[in-house]
């Protein structure tokens, strides 16, 4: 009814034109309805399954009994241990998030100014990595990262290590090979996000006498900044939610909501904590996820 | 202007690059599918994934097909039995699964929440032949295989050899893996320390846990992968607790990269049972599976194959294969109650996490 | 030629730009003068190298050969921070993340100072283009008109040694692109600024410049004042591209004095008209600009004057001035006249006419 309403007022009220605007709304519903089931489907009815999970009781035996109790939420934000894995999950996504952005930066940077005929090429082989699997790459990294890996060969071989460091099986191995998968969605994100960015802008700059240095603070970095902010996001959304890598590079030494979440739910066999601690991860991150835009979009303005 | 047609071309790029993920996920879909023979029943049958598959699939399926002509058994591989408890509650009033393999204390849970029936003592006459460790007492699946903890070593690359699980407190930095709490391997090696260190484990755990906080900086990974065999094998860690079975089958298939080595300060054993699921349409056809897999025929087969201990009393292994595998009359084994255990793991899993990993 | 460099405020000597991955060069051997405060019209059609010339010299380009200098001072390898001069881009490049107050302060902040001098003296350059009252708006916010003000004002707030200018007025509508022509000429001379400006519309070139120099690909035709590029161009290309013109082909070309030359000017006969100086050969084309073309009357006598007779073969009417086309009665060629237009004046179309000129309104070039 708003919408007819409105058109009306545009249109000066003429009924032809509502009868259009009725086939148009039509129109636009059957466009979106095919998403919109499959979104229902495929989220938001697990999402009310798992909700309605975690308000259910872990009984004796690893029984799952059917109530009503808060106990879960209850269990998960008393334990300093789960305060802990929720501190460890987002210090992962703040930390992948960061580096992902400063080093795909450049790279994304090049890739937009690049007049080169082989752009698209260039923009196709930064994100080529994405054809591969996660789970492919970690194992590369777990080959580079490991004791008897590239990185420790070559440091013992050298005599500069008489044992290897631990590099795989613990936090700075996940950061490491999770910013490299997620690098590509950074660069992409950036390179969309780098539209406002103008060879002449910098150049009017130069005219104006700022140096280089000054160009890209005063120009060039506050104009890609919308890009950098949504390949933080990107980057940090994915890498809080990131499992395979965390749990395959983790060596059992990083406790993030991801893997602690497959833990209760196929080992411990607690289904109704597993879905709390998933409830809490959704709300706690939806929550900063918009606090953060809200935030860039005031910065943007 | 211009900027405006490098922000079309910019989000052109970006589709380019979402179809590119879009396609890779897709790819990385594996799609399943099965079928129906005709004129036979189908038995559905729940289990391990990979080797245990393959190999139950030779040992034990085929031979009950032939015996059988009227059956047909489909197997269904999972990766652990949680997600098979997992699927068989979620499909408790509609079950596809006729016979569930899983461990003992999984099962456990799963009879307490009525996912499994009472086997028909007289649809399985060869339940006369289980051992008693192997038994439930009210009448629901039996024991299928033992399995015991062991050591295992990478000779190639380990600096010395080891007979117990003590030993491994004087492996060196960096070289040992354990599969920690939750999995039940990290939970049998607690029930072992403490009996190395004379405590009861069902009285105080404490003890265990703060000898096991030692192993600290000894251990490479709490959580190997792809598994702690592919570990050793590889040399990621010289040293390893493990599961017998999969030892041997791996340690043939290495190269002598992987040797198993039965502790001599303590046997704990795993049991997985051999269940009924509660619905089934085809009880009769569920019990008789059941019953093969319980024959001296099958046991000895499955246990020549994978190196399982046999559950049942008149199975008789060649001496090569009776050499590899655990003795349940071993005097050495620590008897642990999986069902007891079943409450306590949150609990070790804690205490691990507090006291032996993090600290 | 170095004496003259130094009283000069820019002198561009030898210039040439041979673009990576090409063969020819975009801009060959680009001499040109400035005097303090002119302000000079780099002239030509689009791709002949114009705006190639304006980035080497505000030093956003780098030449492959050649020399520039400011005040007598070199200033080839001078990086554009520290050239000093005030850019006006096409796309007019302002900030968009800055208010326009901040856009227009930039300059000076590059340049030190404290802020509230700087603030005020950006708020005085606003003034200068009258829009001192939108120093707070986002530039998005603004009209093209007034973004092309803040852009000017921007470039002149720092005082340049050198404002340039490229295609400033091209995004601006036909009516605003005449006002602002007179603005930026105005501020131009009340500030004084010696001023390079680039442009394709001759109307503009010749509205606004002291001097136009003329460019073809990659080279100047001609470097002359407005007046000296209309009424002498030096080859028929200048004179095609300023102004409209009728070429009139012409033999037996003698010369018969410095410039003078004597020709055979098809339908007009014999002729003795000025032209450029050392034209070779017996052959040249006379330029005959339309609105010099005289209509005679009936019956009008102008013994001394060179005439044709012929049909009108199309007409067409701009308000204030009608054009024709005449095919001449010996057929070769179409001569157009431009009449200031009196609605009761007009031909139809097949009428009968005689036109004339006086000789020394045409010019005479070499074959083109
Ligand atoms: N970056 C460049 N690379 C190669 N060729 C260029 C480049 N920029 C301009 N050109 C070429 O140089 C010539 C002159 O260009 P330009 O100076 O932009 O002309 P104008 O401003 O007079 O239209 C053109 O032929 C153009 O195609
Ligand atoms: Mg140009």
């Amino acid at each position: 009814m708003v919408t007819l309403q409105t058109t009306q007022l545009r249109t000066g009220g003429l009924p032809v034109k509502e009868k259009r605007s009725a086939k148009q709304r039509a129109g636009t519903l059957g466009l979106i309805l095919p998403g919109s089931i499959g979104l229902f489907v495929g989220f938001v009815l697990p999402l009310i399954v798992m909700i309605r999970m975690s308000f259910n009781q872990h009984g004796t035996g690893g029984q799952l009994v059917e109530t009503l109790t808060f106990e879960n939420y209850g269990r998960a934000l008393s334990d300093p241990f789960y305060w802990q894995v929720i501190g460890n999950t987002l210090w992962l996504g703040l930390l992948c998030g960061g580096l992902a952005v400063i080093l795909a930066y450049p790279i994304a940077l090049f890739l937009t100014r690049t007049t080169s005929k082989w752009k698209g090429v260039l923009i196709a082989l930064a994100i080529a990595p994405l054809l591969t699997s996660a789970v492919a790459r970690t194992y590369g990294w777990i080959a580079i990262l490991g004791d008897q890996g590239i990185i420790n060969g070559f440091l013992m071989d050298t005599g500069l290590l008489s044992g290897p460091i631990r590099l795989n099986n613990d936090m700075p191995g996940v950061i490491i090979a999770l910013v490299e998968i997620l690098m590509p969605y950074a660069i992409l994100a950036m390179i969309s996000g780098f539209g406002r960015l103008n060879n002449s802008l910098e150049e009017a700059a130069g005219t104006l006498g700022a140096s280089r240095f000054k160009v890209f603070m005063r120009v060039t970095l506050p104009l890609t900044l919308p890009g950098v902010f949504t390949g933080f996001l990107l980057v940090f959304v994915l890498s809080i939610s990131s499992f395979v890598t965390p749990r395959l590079m983790g060596g059992g030494r990083v406790f993030i909501l991801a893997t602690e979440v497959y833990n209760e739910a196929t080992q411990t066999l607690n289904w109704p904590l597993a879905s709390a601690l998933s409830v809490i991860l959704l709300i706690l991150f939806g929550l900063l996820v918009a606090g953060y835009q809200q935030l860039t979009k005031r910065f943007e303005d | 202007m211009s900027t405006n047609r490098r922000l079309t071309r910019n989000k052109r790029l970006l589709t380019i690059g979402a179809s590119i993920v879009a396609m890779g996920t897709l790819a990385s879909c594996a799609s399943s599918g099965g079928g129906d023979a005709d004129g036979q029943t189908t038995i559905t049958v729940l289990g391990y994934t990979a080797i245990f598959e393959d190999n139950f699939t030779q040992a034990v399926i085929e031979g009950f097909e032939a015996q059988h002509p009227e059956y047909n058994v489909e197997y269904v591989p999972s990766q652990n039995s949680a997600e098979m408890l997992g699927k068989l509650r979620s499909e408790a009033s509609n079950p596809t699964v006729d016979v569930a393999i899983l461990d003992q204390s999984v099962a456990n849970t799963g009879i307490q929440e009525g996912v499994f029936a009472q086997l028909d003592e007289a649809a399985v006459p060869n339940l006369a032949n289980v051992v008693d460790m192997g038994l439930n007492a009210e009448g629901y699946g039996p024991a299928m295989t033992f399995d015991n903890l062991v050591l295992l070593v990478n000779p190639e690359e380990a600096p010395e050899e080891i007979s117990s699980i003590q030993d491994l407190w004087d492996a060196p930095d960096n070289s040992v893996a354990i599969p920690a709490a939750p999995d039940i391997q990290g939970i049998a090696l607690t029930a072992l320390t403490a009996n190395n260190l004379g405590a009861d484990y069902q009285e105080d755990i404490q003890p265990a846990i703060d000898e096991l906080a030692l192993l600290q900086p000894k251990v490479t990974s709490w959580d190997p992968q792809p598994d702690v065999y592919q570990t050793v094998t590889s040399g990621s860690a010289q040293y390893a607790v493990g599961w017998n079975a999969r030892g041997q089958v791996f340690s043939d298939q290495s190269d002598g990269r992987l040797q198993v080595v039965q502790p001599d300060d303590g046997i704990a054993f795993q049991v997985n049972t051999i269940n009924m699921v509660e619905g089934t349409e085809n009880a009769e056809g569920a019990q008789a599976f059941i019953d093969y897999t319980l024959s001296k025929e099958s046991q000895e087969s499955f246990s020549s194959a994978m190196f399982y201990a046999p559950t049942v009393k008149n199975a008789e292994l060649p001496e090569e294969v009776q050499a590899r595998v655990a003795d349940p009359q071993d005097p050495n084994i620590v008897e642990i109650d999986w069902i007891w255990m079943a409450d306590q793991r949150d609990a070790w899993t804690d205490l691990w996490r507090r006291t032996v990993i993090g600290g | 030629m170095t004496s003259t460099a130094e009283q000069m405020h820019l002198s561009v000597q030898n210039l040439n730009k041979t673009y990576p991955r090409t063969e020819v060069p975009a801009v060959s051997d680009i001499n040109l003068d400035v005097q303090q405060g002119d302000l000079v019209a780099l002239l030509g059609p689009s791709g002949c190298g114009k705006t190639t010339t304006l980035r080497m010299i505000a030093g956003l380009l780098e030449p492959s050969a050649g020399s520039i200098r400011v005040k007598g001072k070199e200033v080839t390898s001078t990086p554009v921070h520290k050239r000093g001069m005030g850019m006006v881009f096409q796309s007019y490049a302002l900030f968009p993340h800055m208010s326009v107050l901040d856009n227009v302060s930039f300059g000076l902040e590059m340049r030190g100072g404290g802020r509230r001098g700087n603030r005020k003296a950006a708020k005085a350059a606003l003034d200068m283009v009258q829009l001192g009252h939108l120093a707070e708006r986002r530039p998005a916010a603004l009209s093209g008109g007034q973004q092309q003000r803040i852009a000017l004002a921007r470039a002149l707030a720092i005082e340049p040694t050198l404002l340039l200018l490229d295609e400033p007025l091209s995004n601006l509508d036909a009516k605003l692109r005449e006002a602002m022509r007179h603005e930026i000429r105005s501020i131009q001379q009340r500030s004084g600024t010696t001023t390079l400006l680039v442009t394709h519309d001759q109307d503009e070139a010749l509205d606004m410049a002291d001097k136009i120099a003329i460019m073809e690909n990659g080279i100047i035709q001609q470097y002359d004042a407005p007046q000296e590029i209309y009424e002498h161009p030096t080859n028929k290309f200048v004179a095609n591209f300023v102004g409209k013109a009728n070429f009139i082909p012409s033999t037996s070309v003698r010369q018969v004095g410095e410039g003078r030359y004597s020709i055979e000017a098809g339908a007009f006969g014999d002729l003795t008209v000025p032209g450029v100086v050392g034209i070779k050969g017996d052959r040249a084309e006379l330029v005959l600009r339309p609105h010099r073309v005289r209509l005679m009357a009936d019956g009008e006598v102008a013994a001394d004057r060179p005439r044709a007779r012929g049909q009108i073969i199309a007409s067409s009417y701009t308000g204030n001035v009608v054009s024709y086309e005449m095919q001449s009665s010996d057929n070769d060629r179409v001569i157009r006249i431009d009449q200031l237009s009196h609605p009761a004046d007009r031909l139809p179309v097949g009428a009968e006419i005689t036109v004339s000129f006086d000789p020394e309104d045409a010019y005479l070039v070499a074959e083109g």
